[in-house]
């Protein structure tokens, strides 16, 4: 992971590989979380990657919802936004409900969401 | 093979950590057929609170009032004053803020009652109760917020 300075007064935390190729369509999978979820930046990038894939991003739904998320050292987050964000691996297609969080918290992929696409 | 899929090399990030990707195995084909799998960590709700589907246009409307940029076109009048972007997020900064003093004021109250056992007295049915309060108020905020800024002179700011 790298921390990159683009456009704008926001620090993006964008995933880079080993090629330092920006990987705006990764998640890091976080056995610690809980949940999944994303910032609003590294959310409305991974659907301006969906659209150039093709994919109809009006269609991905959206829930409004006030779930506050704990961190360490105290600090916490409340989540407004549930998004059904599609997901293509091993040959097919499903959807995730993630949460979205104000800022650029990358992609976190919790434990039980890994456990449930290993099946 | 492992469970009929071949083994593949996985997505190693810059940093060493292992990255998922999302849209590995993109396919147009894939768009539209039912889906194989929708994982979801979302409490369910209860019968009479259905909870509203929005759509991904609706929510970058709203959130465009924290991101997008002003328009200068609107005219104004001697005595008036413009509601900018920058407007909003200082009332949002402010916002949680006042939300995050509230909370700390909460657990220090429950704290200061607490046994000094050295247990966690948000564990205790009775702190879950006053945390279930805490959320409710929470979400009677959030929602009258999100009334806000649906409103449609908001809404023409992004």
């Amino acid at each position: 992971m790298a921390i990159l300075q683009p456009l704008g007064e926001h620090g993006h935390v964008i995933f880079e590989d080993v090629d330092g190729k920006p990987r705006v369509d990764c998640t890091m999978l976080d056995p610690g979380a809980s949940a999944f979820l994303m910032g609003s930046g590294p959310f409305h990038r991974y659907a301006e990657h969906l659209k150039s894939l093709g994919y109809p991003i009006e269609t991905i739904e959206m829930q409004r919802t006030p779930r506050t998320f704990h961190f360490g050292g105290d600090h916490s987050t409340t989540s407004h936004w549930i998004a059904k964000i599609p997901i293509f691996v091993n040959s097919v297609m499903g959807f995730a409900h993630v949460f979205i969080i104000k800022g650029e918290t990358p992609m976190l992929m919790g434990r039980p969401i890994i456990e449930e696409l290993g099946h | 093979m492992f469970e009929g899929h071949p083994w593949r090399p996985i997505t190693v990030g810059k940093m060493g950590k292992c990255l998922l990707s999302l849209t590995e195995d993109f396919h147009t084909e894939l768009i539209g057929q039912v889906p194989s799998f929708d994982l979801n960590l979302v409490e369910k709700q209860t019968s009479n609170e259905k909870p509203e589907v929005l759509d991904f246009a609706t929510c970058q409307k709203s959130e465009g009032v924290y991101l997008g940029m002003d328009s200068h076109e609107t005219p104004v009048q001697p005595g008036d004053c413009n509601l900018l972007s920058k407007h909003w997020k200082s009332f949002d900064v402010a916002l949680s803020t006042a939300e995050n003093m509230l909370k700390n004021h909460v657990t220090k109250e429950l704290k200061c009652f607490g046994p000094r056992s050295g247990k966690c007295m948000l564990g205790n049915p009775a702190c879950r109760k006053l945390q279930k309060l805490w959320d409710a108020k929470l979400k009677f905020l959030d929602m009258n917020l999100a009334g806000i800024l649906m409103t449609p002179a908001i809404a023409e700011l992004s």
